[in-house]
């Protein structure tokens, strides 16, 4: 869907100072000498005990400064999370209207896995245009996979977790950069290959078991695949990618070729060059490999720290195009493109 | 904005003198909190309801199908599935399709009334969308709740409730949608309750009782009895500003749809509204419980399909969850069975 | 065996046969049923196809019925190659 008016006025980013290498990991023995050369990852950031919430905080309060908006100018808070927030019934993004934008706006934690920003993206553009006084929205995203339940080590297939968060201020009034495009699908054959041969019911949680990504993959291809139909998952899976690229570059009106930087998630070297850039027919120097190995998959935050990073190192600049890529659970596959305007006011 | 249908799946309920029986239940509480039951979804994924419950209200309608939705949103209060999976994922495989954008919301048990306003906007912000469906579903028959004591006072069910929004037309128009939080009235906000590591990956169960008592205490000390006074004028200020926006009064509201909680609390937000109680759902919401977000919409249908509310009528829901949300909507009904584009008048 | 099917059949037995694995592969054996395939290795596959083979699948022919063994690969290539 076309967003001829939705801008970007503030961008914020909060990755814990504290950082595992891989190297630590595997002479620890939490993750294995042969992963660590196949995937070719370097560290993950970790938050110890800091909770999600506090991290989005942060993360809030710089989107908002930069912005040069004040709280009160929002009309929306939306909170994605991938990972368990806190205890149990209670809203994280009330924290953020305890700590920063008080109660009167709508705001609501929002799940679409680790493509969780892109939904945001969606709703938070319809919620603005859908009246005229509507001006503002920040969107928020945070994980702490260091829980039980949750090694981040043994996270998926080729990625392992980080904590972080990120933020961004959606705004009407023209801001340093447009939201050009945004668009998601479903590949709902591949419905099951996140959650592996794990029931529905009781919820996986509820009855403490262990979380993992990798373990569900195997499942999947061993017990599910030779059914046969369910292959046709992954040919699906990578049909959405080129469609949702060919619909967000055709919206935003360029080539692959003419997109300044793409940030995928932080998943392995071979990974991302084969699922995305290759796709793309864009060399791996235009990816966000080398930032994103350092710190992790962390959730729903990918693409948008990946956004922070370029800017603040001058690697994405007025004329500029990010785009933005994910895949998740569902299985989603979503895109989005930036075009940056103007310097961003607080560089 | 219209309502085009509403469905639900509503299980059979287990009444209190079952679960005294059982031992789950204290008989003394019976008589005190007058509680009839609570439905109880067995071992059915709450995904596999809110299907259903879709399911009924395509059936109702007849004129199109999940497919041609364009936004599915699915507020949850309680874990739907595996970890790391989203619920809406299964409606899309089962009844959707992969075009349709579907978000898990997750809002507390004010998510459906949130969800109303998020979907409203977001058919309203491009004149090529024509309708969504907001649908909620909840199944707490898991370790870590414990249905019959988690709150004292009330009961938790399990069921699930489907509404499709659409423009133009439908058997009821939703005239107005207000959601606000009351943020230092959550203890936790506050620091009360560590944030880390998160009570589900701990297990650690679901225990808003608790909870709330040690918060009531706190705040007590700290405010004195403030706090309540601010939430019931926030309900009052919501209330108010969601029957000005729809363009009625107190005394056009034929019912008004609250949680289904504990009496004592039915009581005050009867007195504060100046209503009656054949006005409210006592009565349904005592035999199905507390069902997460669907309280309200659930009563909703109960209300239509037992002639409780009839054309020209109005419903106000107002709707409570923690953070401390406060939520109201206000309802016309215009026909008792969905209508379709040719037949409206 | 032509050429074509041999630089598959190769790149199969060297890129998705999971090493330790005592699969022998061949232009008939199947590729969907048989577990070699996960998002990353379809990934491979289609890569090696658009790249060394000088051939890009386009997204309407990413369906799984193309992809039953090195054959119905090879007929898929030699038609998009023919266009």
């Amino acid at each position: 869907m076309q967003r001829a008016d939705t801008y970007i006025s503030g961008v914020g980013a909060f990755v814990p100072r504290t950082v595992v290498t891989v190297e630590k990991a595997v002479a620890k023995g939490w993750y294995p000498a042969e992963e660590a050369e196949l995937h070719n990852l370097a560290s993950a950031a970790v938050a110890g005990d800091l909770p999600a919430p506090e991290m989005a905080l942060h993360a809030a309060r710089s989107a908002l400064k930069r912005s040069g908006r004040a709280p009160g100018d929002l009309d929306l808070l939306l909170y994605a999370s991938t990972w368990h927030q806190g205890p149990d019934g209670w809203p994280p993004h009330a924290y953020l209207q305890r700590q920063l934008v008080g109660g009167d706006l709508l705001a609501t934690e929002i799940r679409q896995g680790c493509n969780g920003m892109f939904a945001a993206l969606e709703l938070a553009s319809g919620y603005l245009h859908s009246t005229p006084s509507r001006q503002a929205a920040l969107l928020v995203s945070a994980d702490n996979y260091g829980t039980p339940l949750m090694d981040r080590w043994r996270m998926g297939p080729g990625y392992i977790g980080g904590d972080a968060a990120a933020a961004l201020v959606l705004s009407k009034e023209p801001g340093f950069a447009r939201l050009a495009s945004v668009r998601t699908t479903t590949v709902t054959e591949a419905e099951e290959l996140h959650r592996g041969s794990e029931p529905l019911f009781p919820p996986g949680v509820t009855v403490g078991r262990k979380m993992s990504f990798a373990a569900r993959n195997e499942q999947f291809r061993r017990q599910v695949m030779p059914k046969g139909e369910a292959t046709a998952a992954l040919f699906g899976i990578q049909r959405a990618m080129v469609e949702v690229v060919e619909n967000v570059l055709a919206d935003s009106g360029v080539e692959a070729r003419d997109v300044t930087r793409v940030a995928f998630m932080n998943y392995s070297e071979e990974i991302v060059e084969q699922r995305c850039m290759a796709v793309l027919d864009l060399p791996m120097s235009r990816s966000t490999w080398e930032y994103g190995r350092t710190i992790g998959h962390c959730g729903a935050s990918d693409q948008v720290l990946s956004l922070d990073r370029l800017l603040t190192t001058g690697q994405l600049g007025p004329g500029d195009r990010l785009l933005m890529l994910g895949t998740g659970p569902g299985v989603t596959v979503c895109g989005a493109v930036i075009e940056i305007v103007d310097t961003p006011p607080w560089l | 904005m219209f309502v085009r249908s509403l469905g639900v799946y509503v299980p059979d309920s287990v009444s209190v003198e079952q679960a005294v029986r059982e031992g789950w239940y204290p008989e003394e509480e019976v008589g005190k909190f007058r509680q009839l039951g609570a439905a109880v979804a067995g071992d059915m994924p709450a995904p596999e309801m809110a299907r259903l419950a879709v399911l009924d209200a395509y059936e109702r309608w007849d004129e199109s199908a999940p497919r041609d939705l364009d936004l599915l949103l699915y507020p949850s209060v309680w874990h739907q599935g595996p970890n790391g999976w989203q619920p809406q994922h299964y409606l899309q495989k089962h009844l959707l399709g992969g075009s349709v954008p579907a978000f898990e919301i997750r809002s507390g048990c004010v998510g459906m009334i949130s969800s109303l306003e998020l979907a409203a906007s977001y058919l309203q912000a491009d004149p090529d969308r024509d309708t969504a469906l907001v649908v909620s579903a909840d199944n707490h028959g898991t370790p870590l709740v414990d249905r019959w004591r988690m709150t004292p006072g009330a009961l938790i069910g399990d069921a699930a409730a489907a509404l499709v929004l659409g423009k133009d037309y439908g058997m009821a128009e939703l005239l107005a949608v207000n959601a606000t939080v009351i943020p230092e009235a959550d203890a936790v906000n506050d620091g009360a309750y560590p944030l880390f590591p998160p009570d589900a990956t701990v297990g650690r169960g679901l225990s808003f009782g608790d909870r709330h008592e040690e918060f009531r205490q706190k705040l007590l000390k700290a405010q004195g009895t403030g706090i309540h006074l601010t939430i019931q004028k926030t309900m009052m200020e919501q209330v108010e500003r969601t029957l000005d926006e729809a363009g009625i009064g107190l005394d056009d509201v034929t019912r008004v749809a609250f949680p289904h909680g504990r009496r004592e609390d039915l009581d005050g937000q009867m007195s504060w509204l100046g209503i009656e109680e054949e006005q409210t759902t006592w009565d349904y919401g005592r035999r199905v419980g507390h069902c997460g977000a669907a309280d309200q919409f659930i009563a909703f249908e109960h209300l239509i399909a037992t002639g409780g509310l009839v054309a020209g009528d109005h419903l106000l829901m107002v709707g409570f969850g923690s953070g401390t949300s406060v939520a109201a909507a206000a309802f016309r009904i215009l026909s008792t069975t969905p209508v379709t584009r040719g037949a409206r008048a | 065996m032509t050429d074509l099917t041999r630089r598959l059949v190769d790149f199969v037995q060297d890129n998705l046969v999971e090493d330790g694995d005592d699969l022998k592969v061949d232009e008939t054996t199947p590729l969907l049923v048989s577990g070699l395939l996960d998002s990353l290795r379809t990934a491979r596959l289609l890569n090696f196809i658009r790249r060394d083979l000088g051939v890009p699948v386009p997204a309407a022919k990413l369906d799984p019925e193309n992809f039953r063994d090195v054959a119905t690969i090879v007929a898929m290539v030699r038609e998009l190659e023919s266009v």
